[in-house]
């Protein structure tokens, strides 16, 4: 199905202290997108006093054309107040125990939007804690139900123990979740940024399926790490698949929908039989979307990114035979 | 030459005033109270107007509603689709619908009159706990008009029914795949909407404003509805206060002709922490003799009929998961600390007993670090409180608000569904209240329940159900006891007991004028007994409901 470009949305739950606004602020220190900011509050968000061009009270503006706008009317009126700005991508922080499934709903049922990644972090050190809280146990059950990744951060403020305990408990919750562990919220930009549509990879790099893209011998400028966290690399995988021939769009999209679940994120071009233009694949988490190419491509790939597991390089080949 | 003086007379006067507390005589001069008593306890202030307007009629002090919202005036814009009936600002009977065909030819009726076709059809206060919690579909709502986006709104706030001309305008397909919209077993959406996303795009997609700021027409006909109640003081608990708003309420409060004393409370969370308080402080500096805007409101939790209250264990009756917070736990004490630390006056909304716990603790911990003699914080709603939690309120000074209408509105459900048998018969515990000296008001929360404080203190006497169960023989209160919280007992928790409440010299003299003495018809009939309408100032006016009578 195709369908007009969106603009693609992510939300960050999870309670006070687990790396929210770390998170926020890591993925607009990434940059490369104009982006929306939805907030509970703007003291969440390291804005430079200076780069801020007008305010409102409900609303910021600043010089590099985001904006950061108060859920304190709710997050549908934020969320208009935020397209006026015509944004490249939304950023929704949750509130400490709201459900980011609630919002992330909005970006399924808004056609401007599409969901793109719903993260869930947890403090490692206080999860277990937090948890035998009956004030708040429940409230953060629920922030895990839906999210597409469990983030068990803080994992160098934790015991061995603690976050040995922080894991179980995630797992106990969601045995299903696609689950990592972090420092000060690194996830690779990959994840979190545009920076796998916006910057190309050389096919000729990266015609070969590597997960294991370790310190000593990465030269990829896209998969630069954050030095912070050890054990970043073990975590991720990532796959390059080439999809030369023109694909059936039909079989294309059954496969798609098929993908392995440790799939976290696709991107990339293909071609179909049925159209001589080439078209861009947006996955993530088992949603999908597939829209014309603005620009010209002489290459069709897609590069993906999730948790290792061996079923996906193979997935991604079926997916391309389609 | 002092102003004049007018003297009412009247067939009885309850005064809420212990030292006469029956009379028959209140003398009025500059709108405050000069004198109350015989004709020759009054006399002497010199030359009067005797006013004989009330002298078939009883007087008692206007009834003080602490928990409304003013948007109950807004509500009327929309028509009314309620189970039970009820009087709009109008003063006519509306409502009252016992099936949903019932609901069905009533909206029928409403469509045939509208002139615009592209016009939306928007009603309130559909509650299909009335209805066995018998659906209703896209499909009876296209009967209605398959081309006139209909758009009903549910009592508990957390559902809307729509038809398929809303659901096109709003892109709501069977492709639309979000838990809040419901489907049917063909993969259809019903039209049933629940939850944040789906109801915020049907009301976008007919540009219905929620947040838009209530103005002046909106603020009459609450003026209305209170009139219609003998209310003359009504609180409007949680308004974002923003300078706009500031601006207009002020303009129109200050107005002579402006009937109705207005306590306006600041939603805290509308604003940052510190950005709060100062604006609190600055409103408690502001106002006018029509308008006291010096309360601050907190959420805590949601509603028990929505299951969005936080309850302590063992939970919801039926197994329902736990209620929702508005804000981390430890956010909403460092909140009520620091807004008590500045001075301010807090009302914090509060239903399931989690939710008081967690209120009751934080007040604890901010009276330790910052004593405050007279604070007169107030826990709203209440609702689930035990009988430990009321002792601790005693102990604290705090004050409780008792959401006395739920009572007969869902008391069979919480019976049923909810609460529980014993947890449903301890309910709103107006009794216990009084045993351990907590400061009690009884309230509506209007537009969630219909204002009109002689039904809260009759539900607060009676404690029935809409189907006639006695809910809590041990909660009942007497009818003096209940008049005193719709009078005195708000207009403490409000902190204007200085100046209404009572019918004592040197307050207003805010008057609710009703056909009949209260205090001589048989408790079971309290909710009955007519208002003619209100005194404010001195100045009487017939309410619309009983020009209609």
């Amino acid at each position: 199905m195709t369908v007009a470009e969106t603009v693609p949305v992510m939300v960050i739950g999870g309670f006070l202290g687990a790396g929210k606004t770390t998170l926020l602020n890591r993925i607009l220190k990434t940059g490369g997108r104009r982006y929306a900011v939805l907030v509970n509050d703007f003291g969440s968000v390291n804005v430079d006093a200076a780069l801020i061009e007008s305010e409102d009270g409900l609303t910021k503006k600043l010089d590099n054309g985001c904006i950061c706008c108060s859920m304190s009317d709710g997050v549908g009126p934020a969320l208009d107040a935020a397209m006026q700005s015509s944004p490249e991508a939304v950023i929704i922080e949750g509130s400490g125990v709201g459900d980011p499934w609630r919002i992330a709903e909005l970006a399924i049922i808004d056609k401007r939007l599409s969901l793109e990644l719903v993260v869930t972090l947890v403090d490692a050190a206080n999860f277990v804690r937090q948890l035998r809280d009956e004030m708040l146990s429940d409230t953060l059950e629920r922030q895990l139900a839906h999210a597409d990744l469990v983030v068990v951060n803080k994992a160098d403020l934790a015991s061995e123990s603690q976050l040995a305990s922080a894991i179980l408990a995630v797992q106990r919750i969601r045995p299903d979740a696609r689950l990592v562990q972090t420092i000060e919220s690194v996830l690779p930009d990959e994840l979190i940024g545009g920076i796998m549509v916006t910057e190309r990879p050389s096919i000729d790099v990266h015609a070969h399926d590597h997960h294991d893209c370790g310190h000593d011998h990465c030269d990829h400028p896209e998969h630069h790490h954050d030095h912070a966290n050890p054990h970043h690399d073990q975590q991720f995988a990532r796959w390059l698949t080439p999809a030369p021939a023109a694909l059936d769009r039909a079989q294309f999209e059954a496969a798609l929908s098929e993908l392995p679940s440790a799939l976290l994120r696709l991107k990339g071009w293909v071609r179909f039989s049925d159209a001589d233009e080439p078209f861009l694949v947006h996955y993530t988490a088992g949603r999908y979307r597939i829209v014309p190419a603005n620009d010209r491509v002489e290459d069709t790939v897609l590069v993906g990114i999730g948790l290792p597991d061996p079923k996906i390089r193979l997935a991604l080949q079926s997916l391309v035979a389609a | 030459m002092p102003a004049p003086i007018t003297v009412f007379v009247a067939k009885a006067i309850r005064t809420m005033n212990v030292n006469v507390p029956l009379a028959t005589h209140v003398a009025v001069r500059e709108g405050r109270i000069l004198g109350v008593g015989t004709l020759e306890d009054v006399a002497g202030w010199g030359d009067y107007a005797l006013d004989e307007t009330f002298k078939n009629k009883v007087l008692m002090p206007g009834f003080v509603e602490a928990h409304s919202h003013a948007m109950e005036g807004a509500a009327w814009d929309n028509d009314y689709l309620g189970f039970f009936e009820r009087t709009n600002p109008d003063g006519k009977t509306v409502g009252g619908y016992k099936t949903v065909a019932a609901v069905i030819e009533a909206l029928k009726a409403i469509e045939a009159e509208m002139t615009d076709p592209g016009e939306p059809l928007v009603c309130w206060g559909y509650d299909p706990i009335y209805y066995n919690n018998q659906r209703m579909v896209a499909a009876d709502l296209d009967a209605v008009s398959a081309t006139r986006p209909i758009m009903i709104q549910h009592a508990s706030g957390h559902l809307i029914n729509v038809n398929s001309p809303l659901m096109a305008l709003a892109g709501i397909t069977r492709e639309t795949n979000v838990e809040g919209v419901m489907k049917g077993l063909d993969g259809e959406p019903t039209g049933e909407l629940q939850e944040m996303a789906a109801m915020f795009m049907a009301r976008k997609a007919i540009n219905q404003d929620m947040m838009a700021p209530q103005g002046p027409h909106a603020l009459e006909r609450f003026v209305g509805s209170a009139n219609n109640a003998g209310v003359t003081t009504a609180v409007d608990l949680g308004n974002p206060l923003t300078d706009q708003m500031i601006t207009q309420l002020d303009a129109a409060t200050a107005r002579d002709e402006f009937h109705l004393r207005i306590v306006s409370a600041m939603w805290a969370a509308a604003h940052g922490l510190e950005e709060g308080i100062a604006r609190a402080e600055k409103l408690r500096t502001m106002g006018n003799a029509k308008w006291y805007p010096h309360l601050v409101k907190i959420m805590t939790d949601g509603s028990i009929q929505g299951f969005t209250g936080r309850l302590k264990w063992p939970g919801y009756f039926n197994g329902a998961p736990n209620g929702i917070w508005n804000a981390p736990p430890e956010q909403l004490t460092q909140s009520i600390i620091a807004y008590h630390k500045s001075g301010a006056q807090v009302h914090i909304h509060v239903n399931g007993d989690q939710a008081s716990e967690l209120a009751i603790d934080a007040f604890e911990e901010a009276l330790k670090q910052a004593p405050r003699p007279d604070h007169r914080h107030t826990l709203q709603h209440c609702q689930m409180a035990n009988d430990e939690q009321f002792r601790r309120m005693k102990t604290l000074g705090l004050c409780v608000n008792l959401f006395a209408n739920h009572l007969y509105y869902w008391g069979d459900q919480h019976y049923a569904l909810t609460m529980g048998p014993e947890r449903a018969n301890r309910m709103d515990a107006c009794g216990t209240a009084l045993r351990y000296g907590v400061p009690l008001a009884i309230h509506s929360d209007v537009p969630v329940t219909p204002l009109a404080p002689l039904f809260t203190a009759w539900c607060a006497v009676n404690r029935l159900t809409a189907t006639g169960r006695v809910l809590g023989e041990a909660e009942k209160i007497s009818v003096e006891q209940a008049l005193y919280a719709i009078t005195m007992g708000a207009a403490y928790q409000l902190n204007v007991d200085h100046l209404v409440g009572s019918i004592e010299i040197g307050k207003f003299a805010d008057f609710a004028v009703l056909e009949a003495d209260p205090l001589e018809v048989a408790p079971v009939e309290l909710k009955d007994v007519p208002v003619w309408g209100t005194v404010i100032a001195g100045v009487p006016r017939q309410s619309a409901k009983s020009l209609h009578s």
